[in-house]
């Protein structure tokens, strides 16, 4: 059983995150899907170690109308192979499609988390990837429609967590 | 170097002594950032951070050399986790509208032994891909499960729904797809082993997870661009003193 938390690394983005390249979720060949979105880098203490990595955005979709499915992917280093992926065929229904959305009838958040096991003490980086299956993907608003400033903001957080193996 | 050390004692054959207290009611006071002393009670090495304000650490400023401190002063005292790499097609369904529990199949479970009673145990569970493996149902419903019990934890519900031959090539004869993330905090209670268990379903049928449909029963079999893990992860943290 792994014990006490060795150290915690993270990375906070508080404006619109915008990715050009399109996620399939059939793609079968090790070569990263999406755009890389946002990363945290961290150097183990020790090479037994457990690293829990959680990826959390409140407001994210289309960056226009043009898909109907949303897939995230988490990479180590600049492997091509993902080590947590997920896939949403999230679908606003059209007819009661709200006039803040604009062009863009997907929004979603996402919380995806992995436990990962490097057996390294050389740093790791950790990249958030994602995509639509027709376009690209926006953290933090969708299609330009954003939270006034008045309000606050979103914050799209990635962190690695250190455990002790 | 005079001046740069100040120990209890320095000893070339017997090493460095820190200075002796016993109870931070006994520390130096006003100490310099960086002062280094030993705690006779709690036998453990204390560093002043220069922030007597500091409320992550239970000694304010004064930081246990090689502790690891997180939530507000509670210590991670155990941590351990379990989950899925592979596709699991499930079993029995499961229904917001049934009457008794537990509900559907259990997909993965992972035990713990918390290490004092009064500890919080923070429970943590992802499940980034499932979905119904045939189109006969509209809604998933899971649960976090303890032991044998027939009452869960927490139950998580969804309805989501993909639009109806908008896309079904990956989706095979299943056009609902969800994902789950659920956290839940208890009292440890006690120091008996204890083993947590996902269950849930679809109302009409089976849930697959680490994929959906029939196209995606494989996954992440389907090549070598994707790996996928449920999980579910444990943290045991000290309780308030």
């Amino acid at each position: 059983m792994a014990g006490k938390i060795i150290q915690y690394q993270q990375t906070k983005i508080s404006t619109v995150i915008s990715g050009s390249a399109s996620f399939n979720p059939a793609h079968t060949s090790a070569s990263r899907q999406g755009s890389e979105l946002i990363t945290v880098t961290i150097t183990p203490q020790f090479a037994n170690s457990l690293m829990l990595v959680r990826f959390m955005t409140p407001y994210a979709g289309e960056t226009s109308n043009h898909s109907n499915q949303v897939g995230f992917a988490i990479y180590r280093n600049n492997e091509q192979t993902s080590i947590q992926t997920m896939h949403w065929p999230h679908r606003y229904i059209d007819s009661t499609l709200p006039s803040w959305a604009g062009g863009s009838n997907h929004s979603f958040p996402v919380d995806l988390q992995v436990v990962d096991q490097p057996n390294t003490t050389a740093s790791i980086t950790y990249r958030v990837y994602g995509g639509c299956r027709g376009g690209g993907v926006q953290l933090n608003g969708m299609g330009g429609a954003t939270f006034s400033s008045n309000l606050g903001s979103c914050h799209t957080l990635l962190y690695a967590m250190e455990i002790e193996g | 170097m005079a001046g740069d050390l100040t120990a209890g004692q320095v000893n070339l054959t017997r090493g460095v002594k820190l200075p002796n207290f016993a109870d931070v009611a006994n520390y130096p006071s006003s100490p310099d950032i960086g002062l280094l002393i030993f705690d006779s009670t709690e036998l453990k090495m204390k560093v002043w951070t220069g922030d007597p304000e500091d409320e992550t650490n239970p000694g304010g400023g004064w930081v246990a050399v090689g502790d690891s401190v997180v939530l507000g002063g509670n210590k991670s005292l155990g941590f351990n986790w379990g989950g899925l790499s592979t596709y699991n097609g499930g079993g029995s369904s499961a229904s917001i509208s049934s009457s008794s529990g537990p509900l559907g199949h259990e997909y993965y479970s992972v035990s713990y032994t918390p290490s004092s009673a009064t500890s919080k145990l923070f429970i943590s569970v992802n499940i980034p891909w499932m979905g119904e493996t045939s189109n006969h149902s509209d809604h998933f419903t899971f649960g976090l499960y303890k032991d044998s019990n027939a009452t869960a934890l927490a139950l998580w519900y969804a309805d989501d729904r993909y639009q109806d031959n908008a896309d079904s090539d990956y989706l095979g004869s299943g056009n609902h797809q969800c994902w789950l993330k659920l956290s839940y905090v208890e009292d440890a209670g006690s120091t008996a082993p204890r083993t947590y268990r996902i269950r849930g379903g679809c109302n009409g049928g089976a849930c697959g997870i680490n994929g959906s449909g029939n196209s995606y029963q494989g996954f992440p079999g389907q090549g070598t661009a994707f790996n996928i893990q449920s999980n579910i992860v444990i943290f045991e943290f000290e309780g308030e003193a």
